[in-house]
């Protein structure tokens, strides 16, 4: 018996085969020329990824390889879901320490970073373990107390003025698992225990903490609004962004005594089937002239120490050299093998 | 029947299952297919999507580890509260709104358009809004310090009760829009009062939309991640928070997918119920 389709059938049918069509099509290659000149990079999304978007034409225009950003978060564990998707990751350090250990990331031949040894010390060391780097730092943003001079009844100069009875409830950090709270682990571990990696006093002082802050934020932006909207008289969060709120009465201070910072890399995803592209958009990123507008566009100071900025970029930011030489070294890859038990530790600190 | 008719019956069951193909293979690729995975990797030996082994150690930490039963405690807490208050809420403005349809459009746009509004603007908007209340009741003497509106339980309570109510109050107007008023008036001719007519009249026509609307905001509140993260200030623990915080730095698959699969199960059991109690006639008509 000769099978005869209905018109709705035949309209199923072809919205089948037009679907599957579509999702052949979503899979398909590069042909052989895009291969070669274009790479995909994960990055972080807002103002990185204008700063990208001003840059990444020059790096085009010198090289014929085209860069495509792809903005988002949780990274790591895209790059583990995704193998081969990415050429190239912007990863903070414990991230990048993190990529490296699981092996999602290739370690980087620093005898191809043309300007390595330029790089600020404080940062390369904290990507190095064992001999291995987990990303090249392309910039980096050190940590301060942003305050209110007309809420706080004193002039905050050290990390331990922030446990003074006069802030309490007055005080804003980020939220764990972000770095920029749990670095007052550090903090505390400096400030009233016996060295750097005295931890339990950090942890302790945490828990006396606990009473001076009124409230942990997860975006570092929503930490400085409330601030400047006078609903929180001090915040812990990248010292850069108290610099244009300075008008609104707010104070920004990176303590004498020295201070955490946070970091920008370069990572090579080692699925990546375009490394050497890659190794080129890094040594166009650490290139003194694509540092300068890296600078202006992303408010980051630059990794390379034999960058000059120039004043109105200078003037937005705080790393002056002799902040560069005071930055805390930082272990990033202990950092990210403690960051799960830090953070849960954390949870039950201030979480209810 | 004759072999033309069964034919018949043949091709149309043959198109059918063609039409339904592309609905079933979307449901398939989007929904089961994604469950799948997160069931096997939350019993999975190791911390990686569909790693291999199996354990059930992820769902044993979280019932033995106060800091996730408290988080547990919380997320069904809040979805109760929210559930209550929209709930209540809800259904005095659908039977206002029944009662006295007049500029019932402009009403209705008044609802829906906070939902055109992005959801964290409308949190940055509800922080200051809760400040100013507390600079008010300051400046009015009515309490000393700030009251704990923002991050806090009450804060998270209070934004998912702004986010939830638009649609609970449209799932109770849609069942009370065909009440007949007629009701009402008679109820009242015989003597009932307004808490009476409401109870006992209006409420039980009410009863499918209250359960549609409750199911929707428990769902909802239950299962929020930036609310309780951006109202609770870090002080709250939720398990979504919880979930996001085991992927986005810890890598932690199976764990967050067994917090994941616990939530869901905890979430069913009482929208079942809910749903269960909704399908009753509770109109009276037997």
């Amino acid at each position: 018996m000769a099978t005869t389709l209905s018109r709705r059938g035949l309209l199923s049918l072809g919205v089948g085969i037009g679907a599957g069509t579509l999702l052949a099509a979503c899979g398909g290659e590069d042909s052989p020329e895009a291969a070669n000149t274009r790479i995909v990079a994960r990055c972080w999304g807002g103002v990185w990824e204008t700063a990208l978007q001003k840059i990444c034409p020059g790096f085009t225009e010198a090289t014929g390889v085209e860069v495509l950003n792809d903005p988002g978060s949780d990274t790591v564990p895209l790059l583990q879901q995704k193998p081969g998707q990415y050429d190239l990751a912007w990863l903070i350090g414990n991230e990048a320490a993190r990529g490296l250990t699981s092996d999602v990331l290739e370690p980087i031949d620093t005898s191809r970073i043309e300007k390595w040894d330029s790089i600020v010390t404080r940062l390369s060391d904290g990507q190095t373990k064992d001999g291995k780097v987990s990303g090249v730092p392309i910039s980096y943003t050190a940590s301060g107390i942003l305050y209110k001079t007309d809420k706080v009844p004193f002039k905050i100069t050290s990390w331990e003025d922030l446990w003074r009875p006069e802030l309490k409830g007055q005080v804003a950090l980020q939220n764990a698992p972000s770095i920029g709270g749990l670095f007052l682990i550090f903090t505390g571990a400096r400030i009233f225990g016996s060295g750097p990696t005295d931890y339990e006093a950090g942890w302790k002082a945490l828990e006396r903490l606990k009473d001076n802050v009124q409230f942990l934020f997860n975006t570092s932006t929503d930490g400085v609004n409330k601030l400047a909207a006078g609903s929180v008289a001090a915040v812990v969060t990248i010292a850069d962004q108290g610099i244009p709120l300075k008008s609104r009465g707010v104070e920004t201070v990176v303590p004498a005594e020295g201070s955490t910072w946070s970091v920008q890399n370069v990572t090579i995803p080692a699925a990546s089937t375009r490394k050497d592209q890659a190794y080129e958009f890094i040594n166009y990123m650490l290139k003194d002239e694509t540092q300068v507008e890296w600078a202006r566009e992303g408010k980051a100071a630059p990794a390379s120490t034999t960058v000059t900025l120039p004043s109105e970029v200078s003037a937005n930011l705080v790393e002056t050299p002799q902040i560069a030489q005071s930055l805390w070294p930082i272990d990033w890859y202990e950092f990210g093998q403690n960051i799960t038990e830090w953070t849960t530790r954390w949870q039950r600190i201030f979480g209810s | 029947m004759t072999v033309a008719t069964a034919a018949r019956g043949e091709e149309r069951a043959r198109t059918g299952w063609l039409l339904s193909a592309p609905l079933l293979l979307f449901t398939a690729f989007m929904f089961l297919y994604p469950a799948i995975s997160v069931i096997r990797t939350s019993v999975a030996g190791r911390e990686e999507v569909n790693a291999g082994g199996f354990t059930l150690s992820h769902y044993t930490d979280f019932f033995t580890d106060e800091l996730y039963l408290k988080a547990l405690s919380n997320t069904l807490l809040i979805a109760v509260l929210t559930v209550l208050i929209t709930g209540v809420l809800g259904l005095v403005y659908a039977y206002q709104l029944t009662m006295r349809p007049g500029l019932r459009q402009l009403q209705l746009a008044l609802l829906l358009t906070p939902l055109l509004v992005n959801g964290v603007v409308r949190i940055f908007g509800l922080q200051l809004g809760l400040i100013s209340v507390n600079d008010l009741l300051m400046w009015a003497n009515l309490v000393d310090s700030p009251l704990g509106l923002n991050y806090s339980f009450t804060g998270i309570v209070i934004a998912l009760v702004m986010f939830q109510f638009p649609f609970m109050a449209m799932a109770v107007y849609a069942s009370l829009s065909r009440l007949d008023t007629t009701l009402v008036e008679a109820a009242q001719t015989l003597g009932a009062g307004r808490m009476s007519v409401l109870a006992r009249v209006v409420f039980p026509l009410a009863v499918p939309g209250l359960v549609a609307g409750g199911v929707l905001t428990f769902a909802a509140a239950a299962g929020t991640f930036i609310v309780p993260a951006m109202m609770g200030g870090g002080r709250v623990n939720t398990v979504p928070q919880m979930i996001y915080t085991s992927v986005s730095q810890s890598q932690l698959w199976a764990t967050a997918s067994a917090f994941a699969v616990i939530l869901v199960v905890v979430l069913v059991v009482p929208i079942m119920v809910g749903t269960h109690f909704g399908n009753r006639d509770t109109a009276g008509v037997r």
